[in-house]
């Protein structure tokens, strides 16, 4: 009886020791997975605390290039027609709904490249973030001046090069190749699923390659594949060449497009408001009647979610209207101008 | 038999010790646990504030540089200095549901103003939208240049963001 007691005792001790052996194993296990996922939504929120004003004063200075240094972690960018966000590891993202931003979906590279241009139409309209990695390689074929012009342009210390349309290309370790060109493609010996291309074609009615046009996206063997959009200014035909595809591309176009709505009514309140604050009979009052009939409304009925070619003509010639409308108004009678 | 009974009685105490040991040692495991709880909870406000406040400096930064307000010239922008009619032209559109909404989107639920305060003192209000019952309010003042693009005058002011939470 006793030695049956004893057992029982025994046993029950070792019962005991392992059910709480094992609520404190839990307990440690638990929170140091809880410090380790803490530790990385920490390190994506201090992340996103020092890009956020870097993207913003890259933003704020266009034309030039920063190189960041960025931790060992995955940063993916999403554009929908509502909602766009840059998302940094699994734990943290960051709205960029008000940003406009061409990039790869995700970047993957100890350093980021962030370049920026304005958005004039003629008023500035928006500054385009522009997003890259070391890992993309940009070929600029020199078939046209128009593609000359572009390579001219584009940030130097961005690996490019303006290659012949007979050049024969290999790969050299890149993540991606994109292909810049009016004409033709190069022999290249490339897998074409690194490969992209974007293929500018200017109006034909000016012949200006800062005026607006079309672009194909080409991809897949042989660049067989091929998808169209269109563009209005310079800005925009960088978006192509930094986008990751034709719908990333048209995303962006597209919050640029409501952007550009959104900014054409607010000048046109101001040149309104402007104007009936002037004194009656005032000499400037006349030179605000065609941009404020015909110009303002002129881009506003145009600034579609999805342009076409047609859209953009007429907003181009607006804006040219507009940007003489405004020299008028400096050359003549020193009035507040439009923009 | 009172050897049994002795042995009884020290089987009794083991047990009793062991029970007294399990209280104890749930005791300390509760009290541990309520202790973590405590701190991580405690961790868990200073992260919410410190995101309310990195929010707000967001915005800030967005509204600052937005060329919807500020003065420009043939495309260059004066940077620390609004526009008086832009103000009124934002004022006006934001009225409208459209441009109402694409702000929304951006500057969610927060109140947005430029107050003029010298020579005179003029509010303009710029977004309005407090669509939560407010637990807190972050509030940024940015110092303005206010210019009058009619008499080319400056006035001084001050670019208010209170971002809600």
């Amino acid at each position: 009886m006793m030695r049956k007691k004893a057992i029982i005792a025994s046993q029950f001790n070792w019962l005991f020791i392992l059910i709480v052996g094992a609520v404190i194993l839990f307990f440690f296990v638990t929170s140091s997975r809880n410090q380790e996922k803490n530790a990385d939504v920490e390190l994506a929120v201090n992340f996103l605390e020092h890009l956020s004003p870097i993207l913003s004063a890259s933003e704020r200075s266009p034309g030039t290039l920063q190189k960041i240094e960025i931790p060992d972690m995955k940063i993916e960018l999403a554009c929908d027609d509502t909602y766009s966000k840059l998302m940094v590891g699994d734990g943290y993202e960051q709205d960029m709904t008000y940003n406009i931003v061409f990039s790869t979906k995700q970047i993957e590279h100890k350093y980021l490249y962030t370049w920026s241009l304005d958005w004039n139409t003629p008023y500035k309209t928006a500054s385009f973030l522009y997003l890259t990695t070391p890992s993309v390689k940009y070929y600029f074929v020199n078939d046209s001046g128009y593609i000359r012009e572009l390579y001219n342009n584009f940030p130097k210390n961005i690996s490019a090069e303006l290659i012949n349309a007979s050049s024969s290309l290999t790969d050299t370790g890149y993540q991606r190749y994109v292909f810049v060109y009016y004409n033709d493609l190069p022999a290249i010996t490339i897998n074409y699923d690194k490969v992209f291309g974007v293929k500018v074609n200017p109006s034909n009615d000016l012949n200006i390659l800062d005026s607006h046009g079309e672009l194909t996206f080409t991809k897949g063997n042989q660049f067989g594949e091929e998808e169209k959009s269109v563009y209005l200014g310079l800005p925009l035909i960088y978006g192509a060449i930094f986008s990751e595809d034709v719908d990333f591309y048209n995303c962006t176009l597209q919050k640029a497009m409501k952007r550009l709505k959104i900014a054409n009514g607010l000048n046109k309140r101001r040149i309104e408001g402007i104007g009936s604050a002037l004194p009656s009979g005032h000499a400037c009052e006349p030179l605000y009647v065609s941009p404020i009939d015909y110009s303002f409304p002129g881009i506003a009925s145009n600034a579609n979610d999805k342009p076409t070619i047609d859209n953009l003509k007429i907003i181009y010639e607006e804006a040219q209207s507009l940007r003489r409308s405004n020299e008028d108004l400096i050359r003549g009678y020193s009035c507040p101008l439009i923009y | 038999m009172k050897n049994n009974k002795a042995v009884n009685k020290k089987a009794q105490i083991e047990m009793g010790e062991t029970i007294a040991v399990i209280i104890i040692v749930t005791i300390m495991i509760f009290f541990g646990l309520a202790f973590y709880t405590k701190i991580k909870t405690l961790d868990l406000k200073d992260q919410t504030d410190k995101f309310n406040q990195f929010d707000a400096v967001k915005l800030a930064n967005i509204v600052s540089n937005m060329p919807e307000i500020l003065c420009s010239k043939q495309q260059v922008i004066d940077i620390n200095c609004v526009d008086k009619y832009k103000l009124l032209a934002l004022n006006q559109s934001i009225a409208v549901d459209e441009a109402f909404f694409y702000y929304r989107s951006i500057l969610h639920n927060s109140r947005i103003s430029v107050e003029q305060l010298y020579p005179d003192k003029i509010n303009y209000s710029l977004y309005e939208n407090n669509m939560t019952a407010n637990q807190s309010i972050e509030t940024i003042s940015i110092p303005v240049n206010i210019y009058d693009p009619i008499t080319r005058k400056n006035a001084f002011g001050v670019l208010k963001v209170e971002a809600y939470s």
